[in-house]
């Protein structure tokens, strides 16, 4: 059953009831009361009766002088008393334990032996008749003292009462009923236009938002729908963003992968097909081959290499910066011997948090561009300073090509390369600059780029300082 | 031989010299440039047949250079990495004659050369060609053996002359499929096998056009030596 439904049936009913009960109470204890007072006084006329009847036989004891009555004259005094009254509402019959009955002449005989001591009403010919008993003790002998009420006043008005109850509960429960139902429509729409709001954002309309006003529970529940409409549009916003990102890289990934695998297509079908080749040329033609096949298993591993930091959980261990970039310069120098670049460093002993393999993949790749970019007999600069309270920064200069202005944002793209042949003769990928930002940002660092064609660039990376003293030195 | 001079602007170094090698086998004469504005000088200096264009070059812009070289009335074959179309359609817009996509393999690549020489007009094939002592004269298209002629059906005088025309290259079955008998072929390769068969039986040619065991067809070339059987 719907909730308004059930509202409105409690509600009435509720209203029914109480109104039934109550108005029921009122009805009887008006009837009650009413019957209390003619029971009062039929009790009333039993008592003067009884003392009439006291005095009487007094008297006639005094008179008599007797001790006691005998049973002929008892009797002919309840007789008496009986033959005097004639009043309607008077006492009716009077039973000694003698066994006899007398009663008003114009009465008629009723069953009353079944009777205890009280009152009932008894229904005679469309009339409602009080019967009220009493038992009493007069010189000795239990006298029984029955009495009939006309009551059919307060009967009927009772009755009348109880119709007019039923009449105005009829009345009263379909007016209610009739405005339970507009009030609660009334209260409960704003659910039927939230529902709709809703329908709108399930069938991909993620950002609506609902119209909020006043302040009701309804408007609470508006104001959340939005806020997780809100949410639901974000969420969707950075997963078609994180998709697209995705599309790119395995595009530009094919598109890398072509240019290798078109000299090896192309020079294996020559080796297989060409009867002509002389043995110069068969050597010339596989080594292209093994070259570029060389090509693809750089990118291959470097690709291996990016996939795998991205999104990777690492153990943060203390590092030793100053050392291992003391180690990397070591190795690295005697590599760009052959260009005969000079190493400066300006190191010291600091800490950080992060993964010491990462750490130097990062380091290397980094110089390794440097020595690249770098003209023969140039200088490559690498530094460590506490770059305010909060970072540690490793500034790794070269006096190199340098990188234009309008492609420094680009090349932490993956594959991206401003000079593709020089790249490609060093053996590069475009791979190294996007495994270094996936490095930096697993250690929660920071990565600036400054360049200057012709002159040189600056590479910095920033790493948090961490806040524990027993790493910190 | 052929004497038809074809130009490659290429800039990667290892495809361009992978080109040449086609080219060299295709029996072309070939000249390499990696650079776009280089390129423009030397064809207006020099006299080439075709012209191999890529369009992703450093400098030059490929379609620019297209777009300059459009009155010199060239053909050129473009060459791309990128499948879409918009790339394609802008380059045949620009009138280039053909385009073929990274990678491509080296008959594929002679194919379309070959195609677009004949539709220019540019190619110097000669009107008869020879083998041995049998003589193709394509104009008539007819075929002598030791001056009598010889009937062929019309696939078996193509499958004939793309022979002739490569000559001591292995012809890929699938290769001679779509050449002579197009994309569209739905036939199975066992008809390819039977007009060989039926080429090599007219004209006695068992001990040259051989075959290359689940690779395909060879027609060994005179110089070659008597032709050897493989």
């Amino acid at each position: 059953m719907k909730i308004w439904q059930r509202i409105f049936l409690v509600t009435l009913l509720l209203v029914i009831c109480s109104m039934f009960i109550v108005g029921n109470s009122i009805v009887n204890k008006n009837f009650h009361r009413d019957l209390d007072k003619a029971i009062a006084s039929g009790k009333k006329v039993h008592r003067e009766t009884e003392l009439e009847i006291q005095t009487k036989l007094l008297n006639e004891k005094i008179a008599t002088s007797m001790l006691f009555l005998s049973d002929e004259l008892y009797f002919n005094i309840l007789l008496e008393s009986m033959k005097e009254y004639n009043n309607e509402n008077g006492v009716k019959i009077i039973l000694s334990d003698l066994g006899q009955t007398f009663s008003n002449k114009n009465y008629q005989k009723i069953e009353s032996e079944e009777l205890k001591v009280g009152w009932k009403i008894i229904a005679k010919q469309e009339k409602y008749y009080l019967i009220i008993k009493d038992s009493k003790q007069i010189l000795g002998r239990n006298v029984w003292f029955f009495s009939e009420i006309d009551v059919s006043e307060v009967y009927k008005n009772y009755c009348l009462q109880m119709e007019e109850l039923r009449k105005w509960c009829v009345a009263v429960s379909v007016v209610v009923a009739v405005l339970l139902v507009i009030v609660i429509k009334i209260a409960l729409h704003p659910i039927k236009k939230i529902q709709k709001e809703i329908h709108e954002i399930v069938n991909g309309n993620y950002g609506r938002t609902l119209s909020v006003n006043g302040n009701t529970e309804l408007t609470n529940l508006a104001v959340d729908v939005n806020n997780m409409s809100a949410t639901i549009q974000k969420k969707i916003s950075e997963m078609e963003e994180v998709l697209e990102n995705r599309k790119i890289f395995i595009g530009d990934m094919t598109h890398e992968m072509k240019t290798p695998l078109t000299s090896i297509l192309g020079f294996a079908d020559i080796l297989s097909v060409n009867r002509k080749l002389t043995e110069e040329q068969r050597i010339k033609y596989s080594e292209c081959i093994y070259q570029e096949a060389k090509r693809l298993k750089n990118m291959s591993g470097k690709l291996m290499e990016l996939i795998q930091v991205q999104g990777k959980l690492i153990e943060l261990k203390p590092v030793n910066l100053g050392d291992m970039l003391e180690k990397i310069v070591d190795l690295e120098q005697i590599i760009w011997q052959k260009k005969k670049i000079k190493f400066s460093q300006n190191l010291c002993e600091v800490w950080i948090l992060g993964d010491e393999d990462l750490l130097k993949s990062l380091f290397l790749n980094l110089i390794d561009n440097a020595g690249k970019a770098s003209t023969v007999q140039g200088v490559i600069d690498i530094t460590i300073k506490k770059d305010s309270q909060q970072y540690i920064g490793v500034f790794i200069t070269d006096q190199g090509v340098g990188i234009p202005e309008e492609e420094i944002k680009k090349i932490t793209e993956p594959f991206y390369m401003v000079d593709k042949s020089r790249t490609r003769k060093e053996g590069g990928v475009g791979l190294g600059l996007a495994l270094c930002v996936e490095i930096i940002k697993l250690h929660k660092g920071k990565l600036e780029i400054k360049s200057c064609l012709d002159k040189g660039s600056t590479f910095s990376v920033y790493f948090p300082v961490t806040k524990n003293k027993k790493e910190t030195e | 031989m052929r004497t038809e001079s074809i130009l490659v602007i290429e800039d990667d170094k290892n495809i361009s010299f992978m080109i040449e090698a086609v080219l060299e086998m295709g029996g072309y004469k070939s000249q390499v440039c990696m650079d776009g504005e280089r390129a423009y000088e030397i064809i207006k200096e020099q006299n080439f047949s075709l012209i191999l264009l890529d369009v992703m070059l450093p400098g030059m812009d490929g379609f620019e250079l297209m777009e300059k070289i459009q009155n010199l009335n060239i053909p050129v074959i473009f060459i791309t990495a990128k499948q879409e179309v918009s790339d394609k359609i802008r380059g045949l817009k620009l009138g280039a004659d053909d385009y073929i996509t990274k990678p491509f393999d080296s008959m594929e690549l002679l194919a379309r050369i070959d195609a677009v020489l004949r539709r220019c007009h540019k190619d110097n094939q000669s009107d008869i060609l020879e083998y041995g002592q049998i003589e193709v004269d394509i104009l008539k298209h007819e075929v002598l053996q030791n001056h009598e002629k010889v009937l062929l059906t019309p696939k078996e005088y193509e499958v004939l002359l793309y022979f002739l025309k490569n000559q001591d290259v292995v012809v890929r079955r699938e290769r001679l499929m779509n050449d002579v008998w197009g994309y569209d072929f739905m036939g199975e390769t066992r008809t390819i096998d039977n007009h060989v068969q039926n080429v090599r039986k007219k004209l006695g040619l068992k001990g040259q056009l051989v075959t290359v065991h689940k690779v395909g067809y060879c027609l060994n070339s005179m110089i070659s030596g008597k032709g050897e059987s493989m």
